[in-house]
Formats: C-alpha cells, structure tokens, sequence
C-alpha cells in the first residue's frame, strides 16, 4: 500500500509544482483563464469599457430617431440594415418588414436599442466597470493582501459575466433581435413577445447575476479575511468600505432577481403562469391559452428588490473612489470619514427598503406608499451626508487641479444634481405629475452619467499609472474633461423640461404622436414646438459626446505604450497600499507582507515631518510625540 | 454653536411649521391647498418649466408640492455650488500650497444643512405628500362617487387599455353597468365583454379615443371615478392637465378620482364647440405601438354631457334592438 501511495502522492506534488510552474509561463493561464485579481480587473475593465461603447452606439442610434423619426441613420444605418437583417412580423397581418428597412429604425428596432442600452449599461458596463474591474484591481492592493480570498472563484465569476455578454450580443443577431420589453422586462409584455431576444435576455440574466454573486462572497470574504496585519476596519480606505457595502448589496438583492428570471423563463418556454393573469388577450382575439393566476406585479416587486440596491451598486464604487481622489488631491484627510463610513452603512441597509417607490401608481395602497415615501425621504439623509463630507474636505486643502481631480471634483455638483431630482420622484403624490416622463431620465442619467461615470473616468486616469507604468495625456484628459462636462449638460438638463411639459419615455418616434402638430385639436397639454425642438438639441449634444469619448479611446490606448513614464511608483504621492508596491504589481502585490500603521489619509499631519506633505500607512515612521509616548510607557 | 441646539431648533422649527400647516388644513376645498404661493406656483410651472397648467384641485396641489420641493433643491444647490466654487477658488494649490490637516474645525454648517434637509422634509412628508396622497388614494371618497353616481352627481367611467389604445365604458341613463364576461370578450369587437344577446344593455361605449369626436368624455364640476384596466400587457392611463396617471394592469381594475373645475380651466382655450380637449399618453411601455399610444378625453360642460349620455344611451340600446333582429 505505502509503497503504491508514496510516489502517486510525489507525483501529485510534482503536477502540482508544474503546473505553478506552467502558469507563469503560458500565454492562456497569464492572460486569459487567469486567477490573478489584476489580470481579471483588467479583463473586466477592457470588456465593460467595450459595453460602455456599445451602449452609447445603442443610444446614438436612438437619438437619431427622436430627432429625426423616420429618417435613414446616417453611417449607421446601412450597416444596421446588412447586419441586422431580421423581419419583424407587423400586427396580425402576417406581413413581415426588416427592422431596419432603408436604414431607417422601426418602433420594434428602437424599443431593441432601448431595452437593451438598459441593459447593457447597468449590468454590462458600469457595474463590471465600477465594482469588479476596480474593485478586483484595487481592493486586495489598498487592503494589503495577496489576491482575492477564492482566485478560482474570481475567475468563474469573470468567465460567467463573459457567458452573459456573449448570450446577450448573439441576442441581436437571432431572428426578430434582442429583447424589446425595456431593461425592466415588465410581465405579461416581456411575457408574450413571440420573438426569443427576451429569452435570450433572461438566461444572460442569470449568468451575469450569477457572476455578480460569485464576484460579492469573494470580496466580502477578502475584506473580512485578508486585510494585512494593522488594517484595522477603520484604517480601511473609504474605497474598500464602499466596495464592501457593495458586495452585500449584490449578494443579497441579485438573488430575487435571478429566482424571478428563472420563473419568466418558465413562462416563456414551459407555459407557465407566475406572471400571466388569468383572461390576458396578447394578440388576436381570443383570451391566451395559459393557466392563469398569475400576477404581473410580482414580477415587479422582484425586479424592483433588486432593481433599487442596484442603483447603490451603481453610485457606491464611484463615491469610493471620488474620496480616495478627492483626499488624494486636496492633501488633506476625508472630513468625517466615520460619518461617511456609517452612512454608507445606513445607506446600504436603506436601499433595500425603498423598491416599490418605483411602483407608486400600480395601485398601492395608501398605507404602504407612506411606508415607501418615507423610507424613500430617510434613505436621502445618508446621500446628503456623503456629499457634505465631500464637499467639507476641500475646505482649507491645497487643491491640486489634473485630470483624476478634475473629474472626482466635477462628480460632486453633477451627482448633486442626479440626488436632489429624485427628491420630487420620490413622493408619489408628486409622481402623478412626473411619472414615466423625461424627468425621470435626466434624474437617473444625472446619478449614473456624469456621475458614476466622471467618477470612473477620475478612477481610470488616476489609477491608469499603476497598471500600466505611464501616465495618460494631461492635455487631452483636459479636453476630453471639459468636452463631457459641457455635452453631459446640453444632453441632460433640457430633459428636466421635456418632462415637465409631459413628454414621455420610451416614446419611439421623439414625442411627435402627442405633439401639438399632430393633434391639432388639443386644447392643452400637447407638446410644444419647442419642448419636441429639444431633442435635436440633445442629439447633437450626444454626437458632441461621442467625439469627445474618441479622444478619451484613442489617449487610453496611445498612453499604454507612449504614455509619459512615471519615474517613481507613488507619482500621486498618495497614502494608501496600492502605491507602496512596484509598479506594476507582481504576482502576489506585495514583495514583503506589509504591515498598517496608520489610517489611508495622513495627509499634511502637521505632527510628522518626514519631508513630504504625506504618509504611507505601511510607513513605520513614529512622530517625536509618538516616541515619547511609548518611551513613557 | 452646539450640534444638539441646531437639531432642537429645526426640530422646533419643523414642528411648529407641521403644527400651523395641519391646524390650517381642510380650510379650503380639498386638504392643505395652502394657497400663499400661488402666483409663483403658476409662473414657475407654466413659464419655467413648460407645465400644463392643471385644470383639478388636487393638480394645483401637486403643482404646489412640485414648486415648494424644487425650491428646497434649488436653495441646496445653490448653497453647495457657491461653497464649492469659492473653495476650487480660494483653496486652488497656487493659493493655498499648505493644506491645513485639520480643516473645517467646526462642524456648524454641515451640521445646518443636514439639519435643514432634515426638518424640510419632516414638513414636506408630513404636511403634503401623506395627506395629499391619502386623498388622491381614498376609497371611501370613491365610493361615495359612485353612489353619487346615481342622481348624477357623482359619475364613474371605466377605463379599459389594449394595444394600443384607450376605450371607456359609462352606465348609460339606467346608472347600472351591465355585466361582463370573459366568454364574450373580443379584442376587436366586444372588448368589454357585454352580453351581445342582452337588448336592455344602454352601457355608452367609447372604443378607441383617437380623435375629438370619438374621444372620452368627461364633465366639468363632477367628481368622476375612474377604474382602470388592461386587456393585454401593462399601460398606464395618463392626463397631464388632470394630474391623473395610473398603471392599467391586466388581472386588476385600479382607482383613481379627479374633478375637472370651469373655474381652472381657460376660456381662451375652448373650441368652437365649447369643448377642453386633452391628449390621454400610455406612460408604461406597451410594445412596438407604445410611442403612438395618444388617447382624446375632453372635458365640456354638466349640461352637455347629459345630453351626451343621454343620445349615447338611446341610440346604443337602438342599435342591439336593431342587431337582435337583423340576427333573427
């Protein structure tokens, strides 16, 4: 027995130790099935910056058909037409036309692009962008630790998240196209569209939450494991407590999401009825064959569980990552980082409380819409408390102005302008008035686009140093800076109007259907030539944006191999971890395990003089006093 | 200036502005009108922000809240982008290279402004949103419309929503809706399901509201009821100038009440036939005809619409006499 065991048990040691051996040599296992946080951050940065841009293509396309309904896209329109050659079968007749018929987009090509910029944006691009490519970049850096707790698990959850994109960019090319029921799939519509986009979506669904799951155990199991000796909870920079609050909401508000996902499938594919009322008439004119009994609301309620922590996951990264550049350029510590630290506690727990303010008028009664309001109202105390913190830490700080800064310093008014608008939204006496209209976009576009998304451009260019070893171009960061300030403002802001003067969403043709023009007989409450003027407006707004993101792509990708090289591997003199390794960090970050002396922004401490205006926290530099002190002791 | 003080203050502040606003209430037509700001309510809704102007009491009301909220927004706004302005000025490196490791030492203003956030919206949930919501949402004034309902005081319409357009049912003259049933439903025909074997049946029908002269039609200076519902997916029945939205849900019939007055609305407007006309949008995404989803509901005078009812009723009744026979 011993004798058969022994070598068995030595060759296994010997796989073992090739494999090691084997994974630091191989193209595949370095860069492509890797389990090294780094290179899977990277992997999923490059892959939801794609997505980003596939979402704006999306909406450029949009914007061109609500500007000019019903007339050929330029450039992408031929190229729509070849590509996404599927008939669409018109109401009853059986008569089928392309989507795109002379380059033109239809009301089902453009409820497409809609349904799936939704998608695509939040679940393909800013929350792989925000929490797993930064998160899995950064955290196990700024905490001090090797790697992420479970790499193998790491590197499902990345493969996952790459089975998701893949099901749901085939879903354009499947006969009738991709989902069209909006990114909120609402039963019974999402329900009894007889093309498959929207089965498509719902098992790309289940990937991408399974994914984000997978992605949350692993970093809630590394912040609460793997943080170096002396990285106490409040030494943690403010970036790792938002991803840490993060990773809870995913794990505990995704999973209603996939179970609901799961249960609209059956309803599509095995005829079941979670979701489909009895009597429904889809199309034609009998009842449909289904059971029954089911109802259209729960759908929501389970889309909407997830659906509002989602907005936290969306805006919580960013905010971690505005404090860290904001301290980082002010040289001078977050003010109130325990307060911002309990709010975003509070503001996690909140979120989970607050769904059906997205449900006001689907018949609540009265007394959960107070319920729902006032949760709605508490859950902006913690909101206006970041933001103050924010604001109050530039107060007496020495200001640096490049680009990281400019864009964190930018995501505080724009953010502010998303967080105040949802106020009005946020009653449901006031919905009446603001629901399902174009308020509603500018507010949530204001939360996510120059908000989440300045704060990560600000992530990118001040993090690009670490990864790469050079920095990108200052001159056209500055360019591409102020470019998206301006067009964020021409494209957002005259939305607020738009909806006021009652345009709606999802409006396939711009809001021409209830314009004053094609209803010449209303006395009130038609749009105006100019509230339907706007869209033009926005539409060169977003064509401005995309030139201005072109020079951002080219600068990103010209900078890897021209960038200006930093001569040091600390070029923000910044406090926390990531920047106390060599740059680019090796396999396993750390050349010796670093040990935490000190919170994340010891900056100006007027205590140490150690000639810089910063400490590390691994530097074990004892002020005069300290020595003292201890020497007393 | 302690941090407990400023809570205590606005604490006050708050609860005295909820004691004098809830004390005040009911005063007027409707629950916490609070009427003061009016001027400024039409001007920034109308001018500014492009709003129809409501033509229901508790419109005006959600115009108001609309207006007092935006000015809490603007105030804060305000507020933060001076600070942050005169800070990226007075504290840019070349100004200020030293960063005091300290900074703001006291814990006053953000202390006010959390406070104040705090203490406005006490007031705003507390004296307009729950009870405003309340009223737009109480069943009992619903079902005293439609008791009301019998002697014309009060009316009830039901709303029924397909793909993609807007149908209602009135009771005709005999103040009774006939009864439905799923077995003689018919998306084109019969949407509503009434007994076509059933002569006594006057229910007024209003099949798909897409022009002034089929459009739904609504007294003035009557308190209406409406019951929504959805043959198919999830719309939402939406008027601007009423302040009315509601989702049509397939499998429920959802409430909502609103009373057109003459007083709000404008003469000017009026067509030659002494009829406000509205556009009805579906504000919840319906499929590929959503975006031409417009509905008409026009609003006329007491008078008219009792005639209106009336021929409706009659020659509804006429035309199934005259079908029952064609059949036999």
């Amino acid at each position: 027995m011993e004798t058969t065991t022994q070598p068995e048990a030595e060759h296994g040691g010997h796989h073992d130790d090739h494999n090691h051996g084997h994974a630091e040599q191989s193209f595949f296992t370095k860069y492509i099935f890797s389990t090294d946080h780094k290179v899977i951050g990277i992997q999923y940065g490059v892959g939801s910056l794609f997505f980003l841009l596939v979402g704006f293509i999306l909406i450029m396309g949009m914007r061109w058909q609500m500007a000019k309904p019903n007339t050929p896209v330029p450039v992408l329109g031929p190229i729509l037409e070849k590509v996404y050659a599927h008939e669409i079968a018109l109401d009853g007749e059986g008569k089928t036309v392309p989507i795109f018929k002379d380059g033109k987009i239809t009301a089902s090509g453009y409820n497409q692009f809609g349904a799936m910029h939704g998608t695509i944006m939040v679940f393909l691009a800013i929350v792989p962008l925000g929490f797993a490519a930064f998160g899995n970049y950064i955290v196990p850096l700024q905490i001090g630790a090797p790697d992420m707790c479970f790499p193998r698990v790491n590197m499902a959850s990345f493969w996952a998240f790459f089975a998701g994109c893949t099901v749901m960019t085939v879903s354009f090319f499947i006969p009738g196209g991709a989902a069209q029921a909006g990114w909120t799939s609402y039963s019974p519509l999402a329900s009894v569209i007889p093309t498959d986009g929207q089965t498509y979506w719902l098992v790309g669904m289940v990937l991408l939450i399974t994914s984000s799951l997978l992605g949350a155990v692993n970093f809630i199991a590394t912040i609460i494991q793997l943080r170096a000796p002396g990285m106490t909870w409040f030494r943690m920079p403010f970036f790792v407590w938002a991803q840490f609050v993060t990773a809870f909401l995913l794990l505990l508000a995704f999973p209603p999401l996939e179970a609901a996902g799961v249960m609209q499938l059956m309803d599509r594919v095995c005829d079941t009825s979670f979701f489909l009322p009895s009597g429904v008439f889809a199309s034609g004119t009998e009842p449909m064959n289904v059971s029954g009994g089911g109802s259209p609301l729960l759908w929501q309620h389970l889309f909407w569980f997830l659906g509002h922590p989602e907005v936290y996951v969306l805006i919580l990264p960013a905010i971690g990552m505005v404090t860290e550049i904001i301290s980082n350029n002010t040289r001078r510590p977050i003010w109130g980082y325990t307060l911002m630290v309990g709010g975003i506690l509070v503001l996690g727990f909140l979120s989970f409380i607050v769904w059906a303010h997205h449900m006001y008028l689907t018949g609540m009664s009265s007394k959960i819409a107070t319920f729902f309001q006032t949760t709605t109202m508490i859950i902006s105390i913690p909101s206006v408390i970041l933001l103050t913190c924010l604001f109050m830490s530039l107060w007496r700080g020495a200001i640096r102005f490049n680009t990281p800064s400019m864009f964190a310093l930018a995501f505080l008014p724009m953010f502010g302008i998303g967080g105040l608008t949802g106020l009005p939204l946020g009653f449901n006496f006031t919905d009446l008035h603001l629901h399902d209209s174009y308020y509603v976009i500018a507010h949530f576009h204001y939360v996510v686009a120059p908000g989440t998304i300045f704060a990560l451009f600000a992530g990118i260019y001040y993090w690009f140093p670490k990864m790469t070893g050079r920095r990108m171009s200052e001159h056209w960061g500055k360019v591409h800076f102020w470019g998206s300030l301006i067009f964020m403002n021409v494209i957002f802001m005259p939305m607020f109007i738009q909806g006021f003067a009652g345009m709606s969403r999802r409006m396939s043709d711009g809001g021409a259907t209830y314009s004053m023009i094609n209803n010449p007989d209303v006395t009130s409450g038609a749009l105006t030539d100019s509230v339907i003027n706007m869209n033009s407006m926005i539409t060169m707004g977003a064509f401005g944006m995309g030139l201005v993101q072109v020079v951002f792509i080219v600068n990103f990708f010209w900078s890897i191999r021209n960038g200006e090289k930093i001569n040091d591997d600390n070029p923000w003199k910044a406090t926390t971890l990531e920047w106390q390794t060599p740059t680019p960090p090796p396999h396993g970050n750390f050349l010796t395990e670093p040990k935490v002396y000190r919170g994340p922004y010891e900056y100006s401490n007027p205590d140490i003089d150690n000639g810089e205006d910063f400490i590390a926290q691994n530097d074990p530099y004892k002020s005069a006093s300290e020595e003292q002190k201890e020497a007393e002791a | 200036m302690n941090k407990k003080y400023i809570g205590l203050i606005f604490g006050a502040i708050a609860g005295v502005v909820v004691a004098v606003l809830l004390v005040n209430s009911g005063k007027d037509e409707g629950t916490n009108t609070f009427t003061a700001f009016d001027s400024t309510v039409k001007y920034t809704m109308t001018e500014l922000f492009k709003s129809p102007p409501p033509i229901t009491e508790h419109g005006w009301n959600v115009d108001r809240v609309l207006v007092f909220v935006h000015v809490l927004m603007g105030v804060l706004f305000a507020g933060w982008t001076l600070y942050f302005l005169y800070c990226i000025f007075k504290f840019r490196e070349s100004n200020h290279p030293k960063a005091d490791y300290f900074g703001a030492r006291s814990k006053f203003w953000s202390t006010l402004v959390e406070y104040g956030v705090i203490a406005v919206e006490v007031v705003l949930i507390v004296c307009f949103a729950i009870p405003l919501w309340a009223e737009v949402m109480n069943d009992e004034k619903l079902a005293e419309i439609k008791a009301q309902a019998k002697d014309g005081s009060g009316l009830e319409i039901h709303i029924l929503a397909k793909q993609f357009d807007w149908s209602a049912r009135y009771a005709g003259t005999d103040g009774e809706f006939a009864q439905q049933d799923i077995r003689f439903a018919d998306k084109s025909n019969n949407p509503f399901g009434l007994d076509p074997n059933d002569a006594s049946i006057d229910d007024v029908l209003v099949l798909a509201a897409k022009d002034r002269k089929g459009a739904i039609v609504v007294p003035a200076d009557t308190a209406v009821a409406l019951k929504i519902t959805s043959m198919d997916v999830i719309h939402s029945f939406k008027v601007l100038p009423l302040r009315v939205c509601k989702d049509a849900i397939p499998g429920l019939q959802l409430p909502i009440h609103f009373e057109a007055k003459t007083k709000y609305l404008d003469p000017k407007e009026e067509n030659k036939d002494g009829e406000h006309v509205f556009l009805i949008t579906c504000a919840q995404l319906c499929g590929d005809g959503h975006g031409s989803m417009n509905g008409y509901l026009k609003v006329v005078s007491k008078t008219k619409f009792q005639e209106w009812i009336k021929t409706k009723s009659e020659a509804a009744q006429q035309a199934r006499r005259n079908n029952l026979a064609a059949v036999k």
